[in-house]
């Protein structure tokens, strides 16, 4: 009885114990204090990620989709606790594609996802889908298949993601109809615009469809309007409305087809853009002869960071006004974005059946010095920093002489990116807060083929040697 | 504290006296060594820091060889003098059982160290041929803690090895049950830190999981709620194999 009870007050004392060990452990749960001892900065948030992190009073859920096998993984997640420990607000969720099918498909459908290896945050209301593409550079290298990364921006993406939706404003984009607009509802594999869509929402934009007939003017809440192709013609009272929205701080994106009237010619004279009647040829730069290729991009915000190529469909000449007479206050600059190569030209006879560069009829060549070919304008009015104290929004514009390039089937190579940067433009959304990349460290030992055998054979065969030699002499010992 | 050390003192020269710890480490070294060789083919080809600074103390070999070799040490400690005997006659002095299990402990715990020593002389090694000032490796600050990690999370299996040493007089029985709790509980964290489909589970499988602690120590990193958590759990080990040895006075 007595030993049965000098157990039992044992066996009390050891689960006693185990709670006291859990409570503490709950104290210092509370409480972390994390050190990183080694002098390495890699994962270190800057003061501006600290900043909002501190003040962050909505829960954020992350959700990262990646595999645990590819290269950005550990990045990603090292940051990332960074980003836990710093905020009780952040709850971050891992989800492999590969193994959690079923989770992968709800969550991927909540999000509209279409691709892996993205990261979402979401508060709730509103979520940002941050791609890889937005968390690494990378490069391709010759003779290496997968693309190397070349430095981590994962902060500045995961801060601007967070900041962006902190902040609360989805700026609404109409994209009109009406006038046999592509649409942002047809789903159409080949010639629907539902892609650019959804990418747009998983930017933080809303997205509406806007019809102006029955409309007395542009919405007040429009930040954006975007004309996408119309191909049929647009009556003066809609082009008057649209212009009016522009002329107050409005901010328009026009994509128009090659050989298509729509009634905007007169607006976009007023506005410095010179349209030609034309079908632009690049045989340097094409795959089916319909397409060119851009390579030659201007010095612009818009396509500053663009390094992929871009494929136009059959795109027409969008050029700024031949001659810039003087710079009044009042009137727009007009930048040409990108250019056709030298060899194109932009071929007037479009009913002719085989393209010839002809000058006598009006052909125009790619190689003229002082007037390249270009295919899209950006237009900015009002953007004077002489103004006094009081801050104008500008007037902006971007013209592109193509819709088709990103439509469902055509949303290749750099084409999403050139929609989305010249929208952001327009939005002046340039990123949210500049956070510089972090070079990838890489260590590399210039060892020789000799010193590592050298080296093997100390480590794997000396070291462990000496464990063997003093086993020997007390086994010896021990005999004795 | 002159009992401790007199203890300690013992404990140090039975276990340098048995051939089985130089097996241990002749074992061990080579997986070190091999494990140190690896990285240096890596770091030949090129490697980026964090991984590297992860294979110093973690890679894929090291975190499964802890938890075999650790009851190999351990299996010996209470067993083999309660097979002897020798437990009951060092139970009738005046010994503190406190201070017993706690010399035990900590003898185990520098042969433990001692194991880990080589990895020190490879780094030296590796310092002479490509100084860290240029190549950034290894970190010191990394390797201070990855130290730090090794010893944190060596010192709660060797109170678990000991704890399961308590309870048997059969030095296999301690050695196997102890393998059995160590992997077991190794993969079954691992398990739920990085696969199970639950959030809540993935937590509790990372606040437990020394593979993903070990990860985080190696590239330079000290959080308080994981030192805790090893510090705490040992404790626990080590009081409870006190009340178990206790148990056997009466």
């Amino acid at each position: 009885m007595k030993r049965f009870l000098t157990n039992l007050n044992s066996i009390v004392a050891v689960l006693l114990a185990f709670v006291l060990v859990q409570m503490i452990g709950f104290v210092a749960l509370r409480n972390p204090v994390r050190v990183n001892l080694s002098g390495r900065t890699y994962y270190q948030l800057s003061e501006k990620t600290l900043n909002l992190l501190k003040g962050l009073e909505h829960e954020v859920r992350v959700t990262v989709f990646f595999q645990e096998e590819h290269a950005l993984h550990d990045d990603v997640k090292n940051l990332l606790k960074e980003y836990e420990y710093q905020s009780r607000n952040i709850h971050v969720e891992w989800v492999d594609p590969a193994r959690d099918v079923a989770l992968t498909k709800k969550l991927a459908g909540q999000y509209g996802l279409n691709e892996a290896q993205v990261v979402v945050f979401d508060i709730g209301e509103n979520f940002r889908v941050v791609k890889q593409t937005d968390i690494a550079e990378m490069q391709r290298v010759k003779g290496i298949k997968e693309p190397v990364i070349t430095a981590f921006k994962g902060e500045q993406a995961f801060t601007s993601a967070i900041y962006g939706l902190i902040q609360g404003d989805t700026p609404k984009v109409y994209f009109l109809v009406g006038h046999g607009e592509q649409r942002i509802t047809d789903f159409d594999q080949m010639a629907g615009y539902s892609d650019i869509g959804t990418a747009l929402l998983q930017d933080n934009l809303d997205v509406q469809e806007l019809m102006l007939s029955g409309e007395k003017g542009i919405p007040e809440d429009a930040a954006a309007l975007v004309i996408p192709g119309p191909s049929k013609r647009m009556s003066p009272i809609e082009v008057e409305m649209i212009e009016d929205y522009l002329s107050r701080s409005g901010r328009v994106f026009i994509l128009l087809d090659a050989l298509k009237e729509t009634g905007l010619e007169p607006m976009l004279e007023r506005w410095g853009v010179e349209l030609r009647n034309d079908i632009v040829v690049d045989p340097e730069n094409t795959l089916r002869g319909s397409d060119v290729h851009i390579r030659r991009y201007n010095a612009h915000p818009i396509c500053m960071e663009m390094n992929s190529i871009v494929q136009f469909i059959l795109p027409r000449s969008i050029m700024p006004p031949e001659l810039a007479d003087g710079s009044s206050e009042d009137r727009p600059s007009v930048v040409p974005l990108f250019f056709t190569s030298e060899k194109s030209w932009s071929e007037m006879q479009v009913e002719e059946p085989t393209a010839k560069f002809e000058p006598e009829k009006g052909d125009m060549a790619g190689d003229d010095r002082e007037r390249p070919i270009s295919l899209g304008v950006a237009i900015e009015r009002g953007a004077s920093e002489t103004m006094l104290d009081v801050q104008i929004r500008p007037s902006r514009m971007v013209v592109f002489g193509d819709s088709d390039f990103v439509s469902n089937e055509s949303m290749v190579g750099g084409n999403q990116d050139l929609f989305m940067s010249a929208l952001n433009w327009l939005l002046e959304r340039e990123e949210l807060i500049a956070i510089a990349p972090k070079p990838i460290e890489e260590v590399r030992l210039s060892l020789s083929r000799s010193e590592l055998r050298k080296l093997f054979w100390i480590n794997v065969a000396v070291i462990p040697g000496v464990a063997m030699v003093f086993g020997l002499l007390v086994w010896a010992r021990r005999r004795k | 504290m002159g009992v401790f050390l007199s203890l300690l003192k013992k404990e140090l020269r039975t276990c340098f006296y048995s051939p089985i710890a130089y097996v241990v480490m002749f074992f061990f070294w080579i997986l070190t060594g091999g494990n140190f060789y690896w990285l240096l083919i890596n770091l030949a080809h090129g490697e980026s820091l964090t991984s590297a600074s992860q294979w110093m103390f973690s890679g894929f070999v090291l975190p499964f060889a802890i938890p075999v070799i650790v009851p190999l040490i351990t299996m010996r400690l209470f067993a083999e003098e309660r097979k002897l005997g020798t437990l009951e006659a060092l139970l009738t002095t005046s010994v503190k059982v406190t201070e017993l299990v706690l010399a035990k402990f900590f003898g185990a715990f520098i042969f433990y160290v001692v194991l880990w020593l080589p990895a020190i002389a490879y780094t030296c090694f590796q310092i002479k041929l490509a100084p860290a000032e240029v190549t950034g490796f290894p970190d010191l600050g990394a390797l201070q803690a990855g130290v730090l990690g090794v010893m944190l999370v060596g010192a709660l299996y060797i109170a678990i090895g000991l704890f399961m040493s308590t309870l048997t007089s059969n030095q296999i029985v301690a050695a196997i049950s102890g393998f059995a709790i160590l992997i077991g509980s190794l993969f079954v964290s691992m398990y739920m830190a990085y696969t199970a489909q639950s959030q809540s589970i993935r937590i509790v499988g990372q606040y437990y999981s020394s593979f993903a602690h070990m990860m985080e120590f190696s590239r330079g990193i000290v959080d308080s709620r994981v030192v805790v958590m090893y510090l705490g759990h040992a404790a626990w080990f080590l009081f409870a194999a006190v009340r178990v040895v206790e148990g056997r006075r009466v």
